[in-house]
């Protein structure tokens, strides 16, 4: 696969809501302050918060009411809303039973028509890559000229079913989430929803709201080894990586947020990445520690955090590290570190060996300034 | 750059667990030469991962191992891993839920059974899961083609894969394979001069409009032989086409292939 550089495609209205924060930005103060505290608790059951969460995010990254005929939508998820599938295997028996079987699809669908979105819809499902593969995706759609605009929205609620399965594999930390530490010993789940609008940067911007970046460039790769383990020689997230880096300098990077799962494979993993891919050692960093691992969310969520930093011009540290097993490495943790970026990218990685990495740039002329 | 996408197809189906998957690829990658429509025997269990392996390998004969590691696997699903999701709901409820099985748990996703492929077949290129209603195959397939023609990646393998156990089977909408199988046949007979199961397309000219195939019976070749017929009319496009096929159900297929 030859990765193409993308300098005309540009994310922004970013929307981002978890059960305690309703955008993006008091999501990113709270992870810059360290704080978990909700600045607006959602009220809402899990019943309702798949509902909840991606109402609040896409309202957010909608395009003026004039564009929104023609808008798309893609919604990345592992799973969509668990209610109505898990309604109907708790109704079957051992002989079936009558009622259709909920599809995935039923959930883009649903939300476009609340929004009222008549571009092209489709569900991207590609495990906890699934929100970096639904950006790519529209904005290979956007310089196909298929379309003038997307909405990408990424959601995951991590309800019983998730959870379960999670303590099943025993991949959830009995203490906290400590990303690439020493003592770190499983990941913490999070629910969330996030969405962005995916322009042309070739187009005029009306009704662009927030911050926004340039999608620089991307990367999509198999690691081609197991069905729930990263390949121990990060050869898929490295490919993935220099794909996205095409036509760029690896040196331009100023920071990385990483998966950071928190998991002893995919910490490793992504450690053996950057030390093969940066020998300049950028800022690294990581969320999840804070937010949970939101699943299919995280990649869209986590970009939104990547572009409030390149407009406010600060590294959060990374929640939960403290004893870095990879002092060599240039984590920041701690307190937050204000520095010059000008690139960063995000990194996402999920079962089956799946990476997406994607490299996010501060367009011409828009204000940035320190935090 | 606009390439020309070729598309090789094949397809399994034993009525109750349709499997259909085509590769798209450039010209430098020779077809085999016996590619044709075949229908595999059907398994009693898991005849998805089963059939899928054994079409994906029919496929990729001939496909070194360094073609593979920059070949795509694009896939479209309606129903994704919802039976495996039923395996693992009822090892949750089994037992007062102590006992929820992780082995059952990683399978949940809908790019459980693609990821197996790529790590059965050496595939390293992207992969990307579609969910659709209509005709996932078609999305997956027509995706692929977009990211040929873009140039971001030279080969790939795109269809849909759909399983449903016993009881859910006969539901219209779980032949969504089937309904790939369709489009393909359609466009085969609206471009007439093509060898068989090779359909060129340029990418760039293909869109699928709200494309639909309704309430086609899985197991109904018949219905695939009369929707041959009624596109060979049109021999270049074809828009929009309503007919009865022999079951009585409708057929109605909206794609453009100008």
């Amino acid at each position: 696969m030859t990765a193409q550089r993308t300098p005309t495609v540009r994310l922004s209205c970013f929307g981002a809501a978890t059960p305690m924060h309703p955008s993006a930005e008091s999501i990113f103060s709270a992870w810059l302050s360290g704080k978990s505290a909700p600045s607006a608790p959602l009220q809402e059951s899990e019943n309702n918060l798949w509902d909840a969460l991606t109402t609040q995010a896409i309202t957010a990254a909608l395009p003026p009411p004039e564009h929104r005929y023609h808008c798309g939508l893609i919604l990345a998820t592992t799973k969509g809303d668990m209610q109505p599938v898990e309604a109907w295997l708790n109704s079957r028996g051992p002989d079936g039973g009558s009622a259709a079987p909920p599809m995935l699809s039923d959930n883009v669908h649903a939300l476009a028509r609340r929004f009222g979105l008549g571009g092209p819809q489709m569900v991207i499902s590609t495990a906890c890559s699934s929100g970096l593969t639904a950006i790519i995706e529209a904005a290979v759609m956007i310089q196909s000229r298929e379309v003038q605009r997307m909405v990408v929205c990424a959601a995951d609620v991590a309800g019983g079913f998730i959870q379960d399965g999670f303590y099943a594999l025993k991949a959830i930390t009995r203490t906290q989430c400590r990303p690439f530490d020493r003592q770190r010993d499983g990941l913490a789940l999070g629910s969330a929803a996030a969405a962005c609008l995916v322009t042309s940067d070739n187009h005029p911007q009306s009704g662009v709201r927030g911050p926004s970046v340039l999608l620089e460039g991307w990367g999509m790769s198999c690691d081609a080894t197991h069905l729930t383990a990263p390949d121990r020689e990060a050869s898929g997230l490295v490919r993935a990586i220099r794909q996205a880096l095409a036509g760029l300098d690896a040196a331009g990077i100023d920071a990385v947020i990483l998966h950071g799962t928190g998991t002893a494979y995919n910490d490793a993993m992504e450690a053996l990445a950057m030390r093969q891919v940066f020998p300049h050692r950028p800022y690294l960093t990581a969320a999840k520690g804070f937010l949970g691992h939101t699943l299919g969310a995280s990649g869209v969520l986590e970009t939104a955090l990547a572009a409030c930093m390149l407009h406010r011009q600060v590294v959060p540290a990374t929640t939960g590290l403290e004893y870095p097993q990879w002092p060599e490495l240039n984590f920041v943790r701690a307190s937050p570190t204000a520095a010059p970026l000008k690139r960063i990218l995000k990194t996402a990685s999920g079962f089956g060996g799946l990476n997406a990495a994607i490299v996010l740039g501060i367009p011409k002329g828009e204000s940035i300034g320190h935090d | 750059m606009t390439e020309t996408v070729y598309i090789y197809a094949l397809a399994a189906q034993d009525g109750r667990k349709p499997v259909h998957c085509a590769r798209n690829m450039n010209a430098d990658v020779p077809p085999p030469d016996d590619m044709e429509h075949s229908y595999l025997s059907g398994r009693e269990s898991n005849a998805m991962t089963a059939q899928a392996h054994e079409l994906t390998a029919l496929l990729l004969r001939g496909v070194s191992v360094p073609q593979r590691e920059s070949m795509g696997l694009f896939i479209g699903t309606c129903y994704g891993s919802l039976e495996d999701d039923r395996l693992f709901q009822a090892s949750r409820v089994a037992d007062g839920g102590k006992f929820a099985s992780p082995a059952a748990f990683r399978r949940t996703l809908p790019s459980t059974v693609p990821a197996e492929l790529t790590i059965a077949f050496g595939i390293r290129g992207p992969l990307i899961t579609f969910a659709d209603r209509e005709t996932p195959g078609m999305l997956a397939i027509i995706r692929a083609a977009k990211w040929i023609d873009s140039g971001r990646m030279n080969a790939a393998i795109a269809g849909s894969l759909d399983f449903l156990t016993h009881d859910h089977a006969d539901a219209p909408d779980s032949s969504s394979s089937c309904r790939t199988l369709l489009c393909l046949l359609a466009m085969r007979a609206a471009l007439p001069q093509l060898q068989p199961w090779a359909t060129i397309m340029r990418a760039e000219i293909i869109s699928l409009g709200g494309s639909t195939c309704q309430a086609v019976t899985p197991s109904d070749e018949t219905s695939f032989s009369a929707m041959a017929k009624l596109t060979a009319a049109t021999p270049h496009s074809f828009r929009r086409i309503e007919q009865p096929c022999g079951d009585g159900n409708t057929c109605q297929l909206e794609l453009q292939v100008m």
